[in-house]
């Protein structure tokens, strides 16, 4: 479905269940592609958020989970007993909906995670955050204050920090969970052109309630309903000529 | 299809189709009468293709606009977004339609000011003028019923319009070789309402393409063999 496009997360006959087998996924399977923008949209519920936290084992932090299928993250099954979950997870970062950067200065924030792999090399650390923060369209806004307090900087500029500090770690995937749905609409544009950029060095998979969004800034779009992935394509098509009425009622503002 | 959660949404469609619908039908009596004035050439039938041209035209910037506001207002998606784009480019054909009706009765006018003489007509034009004037209303009618079967029929008759252009074309390049004392004017004149209505029965094609890129997506334009290259 994803074209010729090599695959960077291979979903296969993916179920997954919420505490007392409440079922949240159904059957999804797909072929997320390397260095594109893939964007899940559906109505609240649908699973878009469960599915994309199963990529870097988050649901296993909720007790009672059940997960069923395979998932394929570059080659390594994440589910496999010698699965190392701090590597998977270092190796898949996570942004969410609201902005939470630690009560640190800019720059701790950003080495955060380099710190925590034991580098300890201040030059180093400089250069690894001041790339973070290029990569993150966030160096000219702040490179004269890296020690100031993070929760200083606007939300904005505070969900790029978080995105910096997702990327100092050199992930491959990025997750991203609604990133621009807490944000002004300028601060969203800087989010997506970001977004745009990245994926020249990152597979990006997005959430997102903004149908527009998703028209913009996703290569391929997935539509979930009630935990079934209805349609999987190319953006273009989806939002212009979708195979499924159900895909077609929810995108132009048809569905009760 | 099912409404739109924003009764404001479909309240805006309904009124771009009924703009559509009041522009069409008046290209469409336009090229009605536009056929009629071949048939049986009188003044009065001139100046009511030529009257009909200033309401077209208004018509199609008052669509326009709905248009803009609609992409502005709503962001249409999918089925809604081809109905914009091709509501766009439909009331550019049928606009052009209702030009080429307007040259023929200028050209109608003008040998009617010189003494019409039915015998210098080619012969058949005024079948090609009834083959065209069907195609019309059979593409029209297609967009706006979103009926592919009709819209396919359309495209397919316009075989039809070809042979009989090319026939009639045949007749006035022997008229013009003969070189007769005032044949050639006339004879170029009326090749001029020949290629009008050829142009007709191809912009009539297109509104019935973009009924079926309305309806199901797919471009068939140039018979869907150009690839984009995208």
């Amino acid at each position: 479905m994803s074209g010729d496009k090599e695959s960077a997360i291979s979903v296969r006959d993916v179920n997954f269940y919420y505490p007392g087998r409440q079922q949240a996924l159904k059957s999804i399977s797909m072929e997320i592609p390397t260095r594109q923008v893939t964007a899940f949209i559906g109505p609240s519920g649908c699973g878009k958020s469960t599915l994309l936290r199963c990529f870097n084992r988050m649901n296993d932090l909720i007790e009672g989970t059940e997960i069923e299928g395979e998932i394929i993250v570059h080659g390594t099954d994440i589910h496999h007993p010698e699965t190392d979950v701090s590597e998977l997870r270092r190796n898949v970062g996570m942004v969410f909906q609201k902005p939470n950067p630690f009560p640190k200065s800019i720059f701790e924030n950003v080495v955060y995670g380099l710190r925590l792999q034991g580098i300890k090399q201040k030059s180093e650390l400089q250069d690894r955050a001041e790339r973070a923060l290029k990569g993150a369209a966030l160096w000219d806004e702040v490179s004269d204050r890296l020690h100031q307090n993070a929760l200083g900087l606007s939300g904005g500029q505070q969900q790029r920090l978080v995105i910096a500090r997702a990327i100092a770690v050199a992930p491959q995937v990025l997750l991203l969970d609604e990133p621009a749905s807490a944000l002004d609409p300028i601060s969203t544009l800087r989010i997506e052109e970001l977004i745009n950029t990245l994926k020249q060095d990152y597979t990006v998979v997005i959430v997102t309630h903004n149908m527009q969004q998703a028209a913009r800034i996703s290569d391929f779009t997935s539509f979930l309903y009630l935990g079934e992935q209805i349609e999987f394509g190319q953006t273009q098509q989806i939002f212009t000529n979708p195979s499924e009425k159900q895909t077609e009622d929810y995108i132009t503002g048809r569905y009760g | 299809m099912t409404d739109h959660i924003l009764t404001e949404f479909d309240n805006d469609l309904k009124g771009l189709h009924e703009l559509l619908a009041s522009m069409s039908a008046h290209v469409e009596e336009q090229m009605r009468e536009t056929e009629q004035l071949l048939k049986d050439p009188h003044l009065e039938l001139v100046d009511s293709v030529l009257a009909k041209a200033t309401n077209v035209n208004r018509m199609e910037i008052r669509i326009d606009r709905t248009c803009a506001r609609i992409l502005a207002r709503h962001h249409p998606l999918a089925s809604d977004l081809r109905t914009i784009i091709t509501a766009q480019k439909v009331i550019a054909d049928i606009e052009r339609i209702g030009d080429e009706c307007e040259r023929i009765a200028k050209s109608v006018n003008d040998r009617l000011e010189e003494g019409f003489d039915a015998g210098q007509m080619p012969d058949n034009l005024v079948g090609l003028a009834g083959l065209v004037s069907q195609s019309v209303r059979g593409s029209i009618d297609s967009y706006l019923r979103v009926d592919t079967d009709g819209a396919r029929q359309v495209i397919s008759g316009d075989q039809a319009i070809d042979e009989c252009y090319a026939e009639i074309l045949g007749q006035i390049s022997e008229r013009l070789k003969k070189s007769e004392a005032g044949v050639e004017a006339v004879a170029m004149e009326w090749l001029w309402v020949v290629r009008s209505l050829e142009r007709i029965g191809d912009h009539s094609c297109n509104v019935a393409e973009y009924a079926i890129y309305l309806d199901e997506g797919k471009d068939v334009r140039h018979k869907g063999k150009l690839n984009p290259g995208d």
